[in-house]
């Protein structure tokens, strides 16, 4: 049985240690956890699916899914909380200094330039996305619909997400009726 | 306070029931938040996403993080943080198998069929946002400042070259933002 404490070290260390968010620690959190055999390949790679399409980030669906299959509920817990510990204590002392250093020029200068690369990781995200999900019309005028009722509108983001549930149920249901008039 | 920590755990709870499709979707989600209800201000907020960005862990707890300890120190953040995390923790721990046996029946790629969609839609609302506050806020009028701009096309160059590591860039940024801006 893996110790707790294995489980708790990975994760830490991967909190610490990976940047760009959740899809940039899947193939490391891969080498970590099937590198030491602790989960068999394919079940891992089942387990990055999941991650997914499950709420949440990432980074904490696979560690909770990792700690679950390794140790049980103590084990998603002693995961998700090794994975989001260095974070909060990381950000608390950034917050603590750029709170006090804030009215400093460089400190401005060097944020507004960081901010830039912001504008570049979200557009490449954007376009990432793009590529792969875009695979109609009807979609990219989706995409379009939810920019313009946030931007435009103000229509709560959270609203987007449900219609976005709705639409892909109403969807299923009408190809289903479909098919089975095709079947006929 | 004990208000104010109540709403900050409910508006973190919220934001972690329908952050779908990974952390940065929980950027235009917390931004709606926290800056339209005037908890924090714009300037503040891409700020707190450019740290998000250059510090390692994921980008949504670092958000989480960062806007709980500004508004309610040590406290803040962890009430943030773990609001953040319960609703996620809670539906993969029971719906774990579930999600691995349908994950990929029909209905379930049509829901994300236009999830993918509507997150480009939500990260674009972001963007712009960011964009317009860069460019047009920060001057008080509607006359573009051309170093950030021939900044952003460097930056971007750069960006297309070195895409496997975008630290090297935020670097960079940072830098260059010291250097010009």
């Amino acid at each position: 049985m893996v110790k707790l404490r294995d489980i708790f070290f990975v994760f830490l260390k991967l909190g610490a240690l990976t940047f760009g968010g959740g899809l940039a620690m899947l193939p490391i959190i891969k080498k970590e956890v099937v590198g030491r055999g602790w989960i068999e390949e394919d079940i891992f790679n089942d387990y990055i699916a999941v991650a997914q399409v499950a709420p949440g980030m990432i980074a904490i669906n696979i560690a909770t899914l990792v700690g679950r299959h390794l140790r049980k509920r103590i084990g998603s817990l002693i995961a998700v909380i090794g994975v989001a510990l260095p974070s909060i204590i990381i950000i608390m002392l950034i917050a603590t200094l750029l709170t006090e250093f804030s009215e400093i020029l460089v400190v401005q200068k060097m944020l507004k330039g960081i901010v830039l690369v912001v504008i570049i990781l979200l557009s490449a995200a954007i376009i990432d996305i793009g590529m792969k999900a875009i695979k109609n019309f009807y979609i990219l005028l989706y995409a379009i619909f939810a920019f313009v009722a946030t931007f435009v509108f103000n229509v709560p983001t959270t609203w987007v997400i449900i219609l976005s549930f709705l639409l892909g149920s109403i969807h299923t249901v009408i190809s289903l009726r479909l098919g089975e008039k095709h079947v006929r | 306070m004990f208000v104010e920590l109540v709403e900050i755990a409910i508006v973190f709870f919220k934001v972690g029931l329908f952050t779908i499709g990974g952390g940065l979707v929980a950027i235009p989600l917390i931004q709606q938040e926290v800056v339209e209800r005037g908890l924090i201000t714009a300037t503040e907020f891409y700020n707190m996403v450019a740290v998000a960005e250059s510090t390692p862990g994921p980008i949504g707890i670092n958000v989480a993080t960062y806007v709980g300890y500004s508004q309610f120190g040590i406290l803040g953040a962890l009430v943030a943080t773990i609001s953040f995390i319960i609703p996620s923790f809670f539906i993969v721990s029971f719906l774990a198998g579930l999600l691995r046996k349908y994950r990929k029946a029909p209905l379930v790629i049509n829901w994300f069929l236009y999830i993918k969609a509507a997150i480009i839609g939500l990260i674009g609302y972001s963007l712009i946002n960011v964009v317009i506050h860069v460019f047009f806020t920060e001057s008080h009028e509607l006359i573009m400042d051309i170093r950030p701009l021939l900044l952003l096309v460097g930056l971007s160059v750069a960006y297309y070259f070195l895409r496997e590591k975008p630290w090297v860039v935020i670097i960079l940024g940072a830098v260059t933002g010291i250097l010009f801006l």
